[in-house]
């Protein structure tokens, strides 16, 4: 791996009043490992205030971990955590503040809806009518009102979850932390909800840290994203670059956007040349000293024709054909043994078994490190 | 090489269940724990070991000192002694064997047939809450009436006299026994699924194969659990030889209680006492063995 | 018959008539005792030829009886407490302690669980004797607690894992400490469990016969201990009723049990108790 510091954008987000520091929340080189292997290393972030930042990895790679050393339910064998210029790192959970959603949403079973939501401002302390009041804004907030007397078991999946929500923002939390907490719902209701949290998440300004592995989520929540693999967070940027532009191939392959080209420098120049023959000068500049080990290319920066054609293409023969909502997307198979994956937009597209000529736009390849 | 739509990238770690352990009791839980490893301690291994000593004793006087062994060697040299360790030995394995059969046969039926099976669990479970008195004092009159019902019909014409023999000290022990035996041999049968069994008779396995080749296999670790504990019970009753056997028949638990209750010989009956948990532990160890074997033969 | 019969639609699974009889064998013994203790007459038939509730009245104004049944549930009910405040902390420390904590509280719990009572009441009763204790009533109950202890803790420590461990983390990110999440959230999702423990407490104290025989003094029987001795000489209604009392009160642990969900629990807790 290479160097786990990464820096998301400093400068305060405009609208957001003057804040003393910059970095709303700062990790600086948490560590946190399990004797079984696992855990999270070194691990440095920092993101401004009423900003949404994803930590997105597959199972295993410690996102969970570090949300739960940021909400002092795990302390880290090193480093810190800074909170709005305060050092959480040594204060137990319960006087930091933070408002977190449970992938199971670890609503209280002996307690109503009311009830659970109450239990933060109950915690405080609070007055009754003031907390009577906010309890009651929240649920409306989350259009749950007219069920604040049941038990949670008697909700479905989808307002359990939006029970979790307002239990969480009801004290109005310093950060907001949520563990997966739309993986257990059907796709649907999972899109519904997650446009519903980006709007509260917006309008409340609230600044949170959410962890997936699901990367159209990670797209559609995050003003920030932290890929992470192995317990190290290997790249940061907003949404868009870390799609576009990803700069490892771990990336690359982990958002499965793309097809990932295993290249070789050449020897003097900028130049990549791939397994099959072609040499790719990339347009996007590759950062620091690493070795570029492949490109990544996108489905629809390949072109596809019926062989016989023009020259200087590949010969290939598709191996399965998949339609989606974009386009039909092919499987090519090349004769190195190289596959790619290609989406043509329109039209029906070409039966398995079809012989075809592959063509590449390498201005678009994306240079990848490892 | 290939930009497959669903990566799975190469060393995920282990799921982090690490992370979503329990939280932990303050000093290890050493605080919490301790009330009750001190109540043990006083109420249990203290008392253990104040039977072993005593029964070293020199006499029989309570609170006596020295060292000696002649209380074992004197059960050793009484017929009577002996003959109450032989019914002991007798009455157990009995016990263990028929509660045995019936225990695999109910857990077995119960697994292919599961209709009613929570009612029939709580049914069977029921009578385990029931005072043991009660229990036999039903059963003897449940005999006395069968042995009315077989005289009147001319079956036989001398009352059975079942209420106070051997015979019925193992029904009582099979009658009290049976529901541990049943749930533990049900335990082990229930990680059987049932699809295995009609599996076997589709690659041409008999009933009997099935029975002998997949159930009873797996109904083994059960069998043990319950075996060991229902030879413990069955060898470690007072109420039930006292009660069953009309005082004919001794066992060595009458000789203990006996040996305090009416001539106060606390060595005596501390040796025997000794000599009643090593019996107990025989089995114990036996299925030790048993029970690593049965598991690496059996997965 | 036996063949093991697959339907499309499992409305209605098969269901035993060897199961179904064996259980039938089990609970006659009971029925008996009951139709008995309704003889009008003074001495058992069954089945009985009228049907009268006189004796249940005997049977309670009954002098020894009566006094020890007293005594019995005074016992019961101090064992519930003393068991309780034991252990509800150790399934506790069961659940969240250390390695060496937990395999400590196994061995102190399985061990009793495999000693016929009678060997546990004699070893207390040489202690007792050691120390001049003679006061029987204290010796009863820490004997009795001692017997119903594995089973309590087993059920505990069921209903403490059946918590979700995340609830008492969510309670403190809402700003409960470790101990008020634990009281908020946590106890209240296993007072079944603890209610369980008690029943079997309870019971396993008014039940007991081995432990009660060689403990209690002339003076101070429980009432399976005077029901015994009331046996030895006589077997009348008087008798029966008591008895279909006490069936009576094992059905009733037993459909309490069944509410708070701890029946099933007793499957695992054969003991050498007769």
């Amino acid at each position: 791996m290479t160097e786990a510091t990464t820096h998301v954008r400093t400068e305060p987000s405009p609208g957001t009043p003057a804040v003393t520091t910059p970095d709303y929340l700062r990790i600086e080189g948490v560590t946190r490992l399990y004797p079984t292997g696992g855990g999270v290393r070194e691990v440095d972030l920092t993101l401004p205030r009423g900003e949404m930042l994803v930590l997105l990895g597959p199972s295993g790679c410690g996102k969970t971990t570090l949300l739960r050393v940021l909400a002092g339910l795990l302390e880290p064998d090193a480093g810190q955590v800074v909170l709005d210029g305060r050092d959480l790192t040594r204060v137990p959970t319960h006087r930091r503040n933070v408002g977190m959603v449970f992938q199971t949403w670890a609503l209280f079973p002996t307690m109503s809806v009311w009830d659970n939501v109450a239990f933060g401002l109950r915690m405080r302390r609070l007055p009754r009518a003031r907390r009577d009041e906010r309890v009651g804004e929240v649920l409306d907030l989350v259009g749950l009102r007219e069920y604040a007397g049941r038990k949670p078991r008697e909700l479905s999946g989808g307002q359990q979850q939006r029970v979790a929500l307002a239990r969480a923002i009801v004290t109005e939390p310093a950060i907001m932390l949520l563990d997966e907490p739309l993986s257990s719902l059907d796709h649907r209701i999972r899109v519904q909800l997650r446009g519903q949290l980006k709007r509260l998440q917006r309008s409340l300004g609230l600044t949170g840290v959410y962890v997936t592995h699901d990367h159209t989520e990670a797209l559609a929540l995050g003003d920030r994203i932290a890929v992470m693999d192995g317990g190290r967070v290997i790249e940061t940027g907003a949404p868009i670059e870390v799609f576009s532009r990803p700069r490892h191939r771990y990336t690359a392959e982990f958002l499965g956007l793309a097809n990932v080209i295993p290249v070789t420098p050449l020897d003097g120049s900028r130049a990549l040349r791939t397994a099959f023959g072609d040499v790719v000068e990339p347009s996007v500049p590759v950062t620091g000293d690493a070795p570029v080990v492949a490109v990544a290319l996108r489905p629809d920066r390949i072109r596809l024709t019926e062989a016989g054609g023009s020259g200087g293409a590949h010969r290939g023969s598709v191996t399965a054909v998949e339609y989606q909502p974009g386009g039909v997307l092919h499987e090519v198979a090349l004769p190195d043994g190289t596959t790619v994956q290609v989406v043509v937009g329109d039209g029906p597209g070409l039966p398995v078994g079809t012989p075809v000529d592959v063509a590449f736009d390498w201005s678009q390849a994306v240079p990848l490190i490892d | 090489m290939t930009a497959a739509t669903d990566v799975r990238p190469p060393g995920a770690a282990p799921p982090e269940g690490a992370a979503r352990r329990r939280p932990q009791a303050p000093f290890g839980g050493w605080l919490l724990s301790a009330p009750l490893l001190v109540f043990t301690a006083a109420m249990f291994l203290y008392p253990a070991l104040s039977v072993v000593r005593t029964s070293l004793a020199e006499s029989n006087e309570r609170g006596s000192g020295g060292f000696t062994l002649r209380h074992y060697a004197d059960f050793f040299a009484d017929e009577l002694y002996v003959r109450a360790l032989l019914n002991t030995l007798v009455i157990a394995v009995v016990t263990v064997i028929i509660t045995a059969v019936i225990g695999l046969i109910f857990a077995y039926q119960l697994t292919v047939r599961p209709g009613l099976r929570a009612l029939q669990i709580s049914l069977l479970l029921t009578p385990l809450l029931i005072n043991g008195v009660v229990r036999i004092f039903g059963l003897q009159l449940g005999l006395i009436s069968v042995s009315d019902v077989l005289m009147w019909l001319g079956i036989v014409d001398s009352p059975l006299g079942l209420q106070h023999s051997m015979t019925g000290i193992v029904m009582a022990l099979v009658m009290f026994q049976l529901p541990f035996m049943a749930m533990a041999v049900y335990a082990s049968l229930s990680r059987l699924d049932t699809s295995v069994l009609e599996a076997a008779r589709t690659l041409g396995a008999g009933r009997v194969a099935v029975i002998t080749r997949v159930v009873l296999p797996v109904a083994v670790p059960g069998l043990v659990a319950g075996g060991v504990l229902t030879f413990a019970a069955a060898a470690g009753a007072f109420i039930v030889p006292a009660m069953m056997g009309g005082g004919r028949i001794n066992t060595v638990p009458q000789m203990i209680y006996i040996s305090v209750s009416q001539s106060d010989q606390w060595a005596t009956a501390s040796a025997f006492a000794v000599i009643l948990v090593v019996i107990l532990l025989v089995p114990i160890l036996f299925s030790a063995r048993w029970s690593t074997r049965a598991t690496y033969g059996g997965r | 018959m036996t063949t093991v019969t697959t339907r499309a639609r499992r409305t209605r699974q098969p269901v035993s008539l060897f199961t179904l009889l064996v259980t039938a064998l089990l609970l006659l013994p009971l029925l008996v005792v009951a139709l008995a203790a309704l003889h009008p007459d003074e001495y058992l038939l069954f089945p009985p030829d009228g049907i009268s509730l006189r004796w249940f009245g005997e049977a309670l104004e009954h002098p020894s009886f009566r006094r020890s049944l007293v005594l019995s549930l005074q016992i019961a009910v101090a064992s519930v407490i003393v068991g309780l405040l034991l252990t509800v902390p150790a399934a506790i420390a069961l659940t969240r302690g250390n390695r060496r904590v937990r395999r400590t509280l196994q061995g102190a719990t399985v061990t009793p669980l495999v000693t016929p009572d009678m060997l546990i009441a004699l070893g207390i009763l040489i202690m007792l004797s050691q120390f001049a204790l003679s006061s029987s009533m204290v010796g009863l109950v820490l004997g009795h607690v001692l017997v119903g202890v594995p089973l309590a803790i087993q059920v505990l420590v069921a209903g403490l894992a059946g918590v979700d461990p995340n609830l008492e983390q969510a309670a403190q990110t809402l700003g409960a400490s470790r101990t008020r999440a634990f009281l908020t959230v946590t106890l209240p999702s296993i007072l079944p469990a603890i209610g369980s423990a008690a029943v079997f407490l309870f019971i396993f104290s008014f039940d007991n016969v081995s432990i009660s025989l060689f403990l209690a003094s002339p003076g101070q029987t429980t009432l399976p201990i005077t029901m015994y001795q009331y046996l030895e000489y006589n077997a009348d209604p008087t008798v029966a009723a008591m008895s279909t009392i006490l069936i009576v009160v094992g059905v009733a642990s037993a459909l309490l049990l069944g509410r708070l969900g701890g029946l099933g629990q007793l499957a695992g807790a054969g003991r050498a108790r007769r």
